[in-house]
């Protein structure tokens, strides 16, 4: 994880427009910091405390008889949890290619750059609208003057059958919980020290008739130190996988299949496959990928 | 549908929580007892008492009033007709004229508090608000003893001395506590709102217990003009996923009027996304509120809706 570095006010304000085809900023922008977001964002607010949020710039567009736009410009304080914020919803639009990843949908753009995040809602959903929220966008991914790198445990990932728009990455049980329930307390022994990704894989599953493809969940855990790992595999060998060591591959529930392994302070898990096979060849290839991504580092 | 959204409703399901049996009937518990709703039953029980004091029967009414013109063609709202709305709904929840009706739920030495709601992309309306106002000029409330207030309420006079609160809200998806209710509206008389948070907000029927709101509700509006049926982002809002729905469910009971709500964005997204979709987060905190802290009826089966006015798309 970097260094988190937080722009001052006037950096954030000066990255923004302060108009676009006829809709203009509202003179007062409102900022908010890690302490205050609740009071942007309500519940919400909890995704992007969890992911080291620094400070929130909310700026209003409007124009007479128009809707209003509303943008809201997340400094995430680190490339990697700008991609994570980016990525805690769904992305199964088709990226419209503004800043490193983005997706319009319904009236709103989201995209990451660099440490930020980028959220553009209208109130309503016209083809004129549509243009000037993407036409918002582009003007503030070009002000956006770097780029920045995706989590390092992103390039795990084995590729196949990889359904790219639901890869969520995090750092707590929270976070992790929301999205998946192992077991009733932190048997990851996740906190904000650690990465972890959560991928959906779209794999073989003979039991299903008429489907193209069954259902696999794969968990990659990076800690800081071996020790971490050391008791989280305990934790969660005892508390989700009936006991079973690593590489061994169990059936927790009827018809569902589960399993993990260690490299390094990697923790590697496949929560659920449609059968044994499915769940051994995803941990081989992800460990194949550790095993390349180590080389590669040499 | 598009088939960006259709791909969306399917896979959300699977990822949360989700791909376990279990939490996939735990969050579609409310569609399937939505289904055995029966068109305008009759409530023989009397709520004899109108406020949160009230003992809670096996069964609550609500009353759901639409019409088809409270919308304009670019969303404008009809303050006439939304006032007719309400005093249709009031007078047919009580059982009497509307103005008998209104007698009953306030009274004029009452100091009055409308909890209303201000979230940007989906407020309360205005002209709402100015109708329960008239009406409480109306019986009698003075100027000093009402106000609508929503993130100010902890602090404002007339909120900490009311003696009645009426509230009041749009219906919406929300993605910690699965919808955005009338339950949900008290959150801002919490100290600590995020605190609730824990468990999709399992636990906010607890706030009907707090002491600037336990046994103060005389009446809640739900929204239902254009609701909010799905979403995603920071705020949790497309202008896509509302639709005119051009409805209000008013009703004693909050419970019961927020699981009628639930019943009818289900049914919405059924619609939209052309199978059963259960929301994203379940919400549990309705059927919690009944459970855990006795604040009305959850189970829709035992909630008999009264329908007023528009039927066409009526969903339930």
């Amino acid at each position: 994880m970097t260094d988190k570095v937080r722009a001052s006010s006037e950096e954030l304000s000066s990255l923004l427009p302060e108009a676009m085809n006829g809709w203009k900023a509202l003179p007062s922008d409102r900022e908010f910091t890690f302490d205050t977001l609740f009071d942007l964002i309500n519940g919400g607010a909890e995704v992007y405390r969890s992911l080291n949020v620094q400070k929130v710039l909310d700026r209003t567009y409007k124009k007479a008889g128009a809707a209003d736009i509303i943008v809201d410009l997340f400094d995430m304080g680190s490339s990697q949890d700008a991609f994570g914020a980016f990525h805690h919803d769904i992305r199964e639009s088709a990226d419209v290619h503004i800043g490193q990843e983005s997706e319009y949908q319904g009236g709103s753009l989201f995209f990451w750059k660099d440490r930020f995040f980028v959220s553009i809602v209208a109130l309503e959903e016209t083809p004129r609208i549509k243009e000037v929220v993407l036409a918002l966008g582009k003007a503030i991914a070009v002000n956006i003057i770097g780029t920045g790198n995706k989590p390092d445990i992103v390039k795990l990932l084995p590729s196949k059958g990889l359904q790219k728009e639901q890869i969520f990455y995090f750092h707590d049980w929270k976070s992790l919980e929301r999205r998946y329930i192992v077991g009733q307390e932190n048997l990851l022994h996740l906190s904000k020290n650690t990465e972890g990704l959560l991928a959906r894989y779209c794999v073989m599953d003979f039991t299903i008739k008429n489907s193209e493809c069954g259902l696999a969940l794969l968990l990659i855990v990076a800690y800081p130190y071996r020790s971490d790992l050391s008791a989280a595999q305990q934790d969660f060998s005892t508390g989700y996988l009936k006991a079973a060591g690593p590489d061994e591959i169990v059936e927790i529930s009827n018809g569902v299949y589960a399993g993990f392994r260690t490299t390094g302070t990697h923790l590697f898990a496949v929560l659920e496959a449609p059968d044994q096979a499915t769940a051994k060849g995803l941990l081989d290839s992800v460990s194949l990928k550790k095993r390349g991504d180590i080389d590669e580092r040499r | 549908m598009r088939e960006d959204d259709k791909k969306e409703g399917l896979t959300r399901r699977d990822f949360l929580s989700g791909t376990t049996k279990a939490a996939l009937a735990g969050a579609a518990g409310l569609s399937v007892a939505c289904g055995r709703l029966k068109p305008n039953a009759d409530n023989e029980e009397k709520q004899d008492n109108l406020s949160n004091n009230m003992k809670l029967e096996s069964r609550s009414t609500v009353v759901l009033v639409r019409h088809q013109h409270v919308l304009g063609p670019g969303r404008e709202i009809d303050s006439a007709i939304l006032t007719k709305m309400l005093d249709d709904a009031v007078a047919e929840l009580m059982g009497s004229s509307a103005d008998n009706a209104w007698k009953g739920l306030v009274h004029p030495d009452d100091v009055v508090g409308i909890k209303s709601n201000v979230w940007r992309f989906l407020p309360t309306p205005k002209v709402l608000e100015s109708a329960i106002q008239k009406r409480l000029r109306w019986l009698g409330v003075t100027e000093d003893r009402m106000s609508v207030d929503d993130r100010g309420g902890r602090s404002n006079p007339v909120f900490t001395n009311a003696t009645a609160l009426i509230n009041v809200r749009p219906m919406r998806t929300h993605h910690w506590s699965g919808v955005g209710t009338c339950i949900k509206n008290y959150i801002m008389f919490s100290a600590m709102p995020f605190s609730w948070h824990v468990d999709a907000c399992a636990n906010l029927g607890g706030l009907w217990d707090l002491p600037e709101v336990k046994g103060k509700t005389r009446l809640n509006i739900l929204v239902m003009l254009t609701p909010l049926f799905h979403g995603k982002g920071p705020h949790h809002f497309q202008a896509r996923y509302t639709w005119t729905y051009n409805g209000l469910i008013v009703g004693i009971d909050p419970v019961a009027v927020d699981a009628i709500g639930v019943c009818i964005l289900e049914a919405k997204r059924k619609a939209y996304f052309g199978r059963g979709e259960p929301l994203s987060v379940p919400p549990k905190h309705i059927r919690v509120a009944e459970t855990r802290y006795h604040l009305g009826v959850s189970d829709p089966s035992r909630i008999d809706i009264k329908r007023i006015g528009w039927e066409e798309g009526i969903l339930i």
